[in-house]
């Protein structure tokens, strides 16, 4: 009853106003992405000339059509699909990779940590947009190497991440205590460390997820991430680049998009941050400390 | 004397790095699978000869280590090679765009440090009350907004609002120069802001709090003298190293700016050189950025060094 009883007044804490705002948003977003094929008013790719570059609240169309009469609404839909996709990937990217070895680097230690550390040293030396160009350089302009080099441009900082934790982790009496019962390695950096490491990291990847939404926009508005006819927010912003002066919502619209959710992630995981990290919580007030004392007593 | 011993270990630790990364960055490059012959040629038809003379002009015919060997041989020498699709060199390209790279990193440095400085050390001295509200809003605001995306819409508000602004137009002289670079480095310098003036804020913060602060204020130094000249000279401290850092980084952030306002710079050369596969091209300016970027946190290192005697010279 009184465990019960903490742990709703724990999870109050979590829900801040702003944390409540965001995760309406990102909810929303997530939705719609999920979703999109359903939603979408026409079809993001089908090309109209009778209705180019409608203005908004015209002929139907809520933001307006672009230059081949595609409706813009639709098409910033259809992009969130794919930009909320790809950031996906790409931080599934960088966990699958870079947690077992940032563990397995921080659990056994020794000369293959030094060297794999090493190699991310040199790696994080270059400017991680400067990595990703060299990197969609090798395999080609197109989605997946764009993710696989955002993928691996992120790699690094997750492995030294979960290091750092599973450093500290391991000599912790529970990981001892495994060892006496002569469970193997795999199962103790697994089964037992990892659930204990992964919260502290969920705030770093809700985070990357904004970070990778943004780069990956980037990329494609560089024209070297999502190839056309498949667009997403990052490509709809260079198409709306050569409408600058007839249709200025071609790029307000899509850069909403972008600066809305990322804003929305940064305070998400801001909140988690505070939530996992009691020392960032803000304290009650005297009052409330008080109130809360006499309410105890 | 202990300086430069410190400075030459540095800067020799670098060469591993730098020879490494342009290895690794050659060998990618080829791995890609597209023959530059092909690059070279475009779409135009070519026969079998001349096919092959350009590969033994550009040494393609040779192997790989051979090619990586007279290629590091040439950029020591300072011949960065021939672009392969204009057939230029590589030098006088680099040395025509260089200006507005140069001029963007250096001006939205200049900015956002002065700026960080200021709005940290505004929030600073108001903390708790609303300036220092607004201010901690306006950062979280800043760092969370993707630049390039602040630059499109700053770049849209100029069109629409600010008359007779363009973004298209000649360097012919000075003034013009600084006009086309003045708004992106602006932008450019507003993710440094947003990071920076949080850390001038908590250093600044921390050091009012500091008992040598109180000793001042207790010996009756007025306020202005307490908080510039013994609060602020080691607030700025941290400041400076992460700044450099940071700078040092924007030179990767230059690619994205220069591309949306379309400047003639090295970044646009890096991305139409990634896009056509141009090696040459792309090999230089990625080796060229890294070397930058080294140079200068090397520098914000050694002067991080000559300004905090407790910094401990390994």
């Amino acid at each position: 009853m009184n465990g019960n009883k903490k742990s709703v007044s724990k999870l109050k804490s979590f829900f801040t106003v702003p944390v409540i705002i965001t995760s309406i948003i990102l909810a929303i977003v997530l939705f719609i992405s999920i979703f999109a094929e359903w939603i979408t008013p026409y079809d993001p790719e089908e090309a109209n000339l009778a209705d180019s570059l409608c203005k908004a609240m015209e002929k139907g169309h809520i933001l307006g059509t672009d230059k081949l009469g595609r409706d813009l609404l639709s098409r910033i839909i259809a992009g969130a699909r794919s930009s909320i996709v790809n950031a996906f990937l790409i931080v599934g990217f960088e966990m699958i990779v870079g947690i077992p070895i940032g563990l397995i680097c921080g659990y056994y230690g020794g000369r293959l940590d030094s060297f794999i550390m090493r190699i991310w040293d040199i790696v994080c030396s270059l400017p991680s947009l400067l990595l990703a160009f060299v990197l969609v350089a090798a395999f080609g302009k197109g989605t997946y190497s764009g993710v696989i080099a955002m993928g691996i441009v992120y790699t690094p900082l997750t492995a030294k991440l979960a290091r750092s934790l599973i450093i500290t982790e391991k000599s912790q009496v529970y990981v001892e205590a495994a060892k006496s019962l002569g469970y193997s390695d795999a199962r103790i950096i697994f089964i037992h460390i990892l659930p204990n490491c992964i919260t502290t990291m969920v705030a770093q990847l809700t985070l990357d997820i904004g970070t990778a939404i943004v780069s990956m926009a980037s990329l494609s508005y560089l024209g070297l991430g999502v190839q056309p006819p498949k667009s997403d927010w990052g490509s709809l912003l260079k198409d709306g680049m050569t409408m600058l002066y007839q249709q200025p919502m071609l790029l307000i619209a899509p850069a909403a998009a972008i600066m809305i959710t990322s804003i929305s992630i940064n305070i998400f995981s801001d909140g988690i941050q505070a939530y996992i990290d009691p020392s960032q919580r803000r304290l009650p007030s005297f009052k409330e400390y008080r109130r809360k004392n006499k309410d105890a007593a | 004397m202990k300086y430069l011993s410190y400075a030459v270990k540095k800067l020799l630790s670098m060469i591993p790095i730098i020879l490494i990364v342009s290895i690794a960055v050659f060998v990618l490059l080829r791995a890609s699978g597209v023959d530059p012959v092909t690059v070279m040629i475009g779409e135009k038809q070519a026969t079998d000869e001349l096919r092959e003379s350009l590969r033994q002009q550009f040494y393609l015919d040779k192997p790989l280590l051979t090619q990586y060997l007279i290629w590091l041989k040439g950029v020591i020498a300072g011949d960065f090679g021939i672009d392969y699709i204009n057939k230029q060199s590589i030098n006088d390209l680099i040395i025509s765009r260089l200006p507005v790279t140069a001029g963007l990193v250096v001006l939205s440095s200049l900015f956002g440090m002065t700026f960080a400085i200021i709005l940290g050390v505004v929030a600073a001295l108001n903390r708790n009350k609303s300036a220092d509200r607004i201010l901690s809003v306006l950062m979280l605001f800043l760092t969370s907004v993707p630049n390039f995306v602040v630059s499109i819409l700053v770049i849209v508000f100029c069109t629409k609002f600010v008359p007779g602004y363009s973004f298209i137009g000649s360097y012919s002289n000075f003034g013009e120069y600084l006009s086309r670079i003045f708004v992106p480095s602006i932008v450019m310098s507003l993710g440094v802001v947003a990071m920076l003036g949080r850390i001038t804020r908590s250093s600044m913060i921390s050091q009012l709090q500091a008992p040598h602060i109180m000793t001042a204020k207790a010996k009756g130094m007025d306020e202005f003298n307490v908080t510039f000249k013994h609060a602020f000279h080691n607030a700025v401290l941290p400041v400076l190293t992460i700044a450099g850092l940071q700078f040092a980084g924007s030179i990767g952030g230059t690619v994205l700016i220069e591309q949306i306002f379309s400047l003639p710079g090295v970044g646009g050369m890096l991305v139409n050189g990634i896009q056509q596969n141009n090696y040459p091209v792309v090999q230089i300016l990625v080796l060229f950025m890294l070397v930058v970027y080294l140079v200068m946190s090397f520098v914000v290192d050694m002067l991080y060094a000559v300004i905090d005697p407790r910094v401990k010279l390994k």
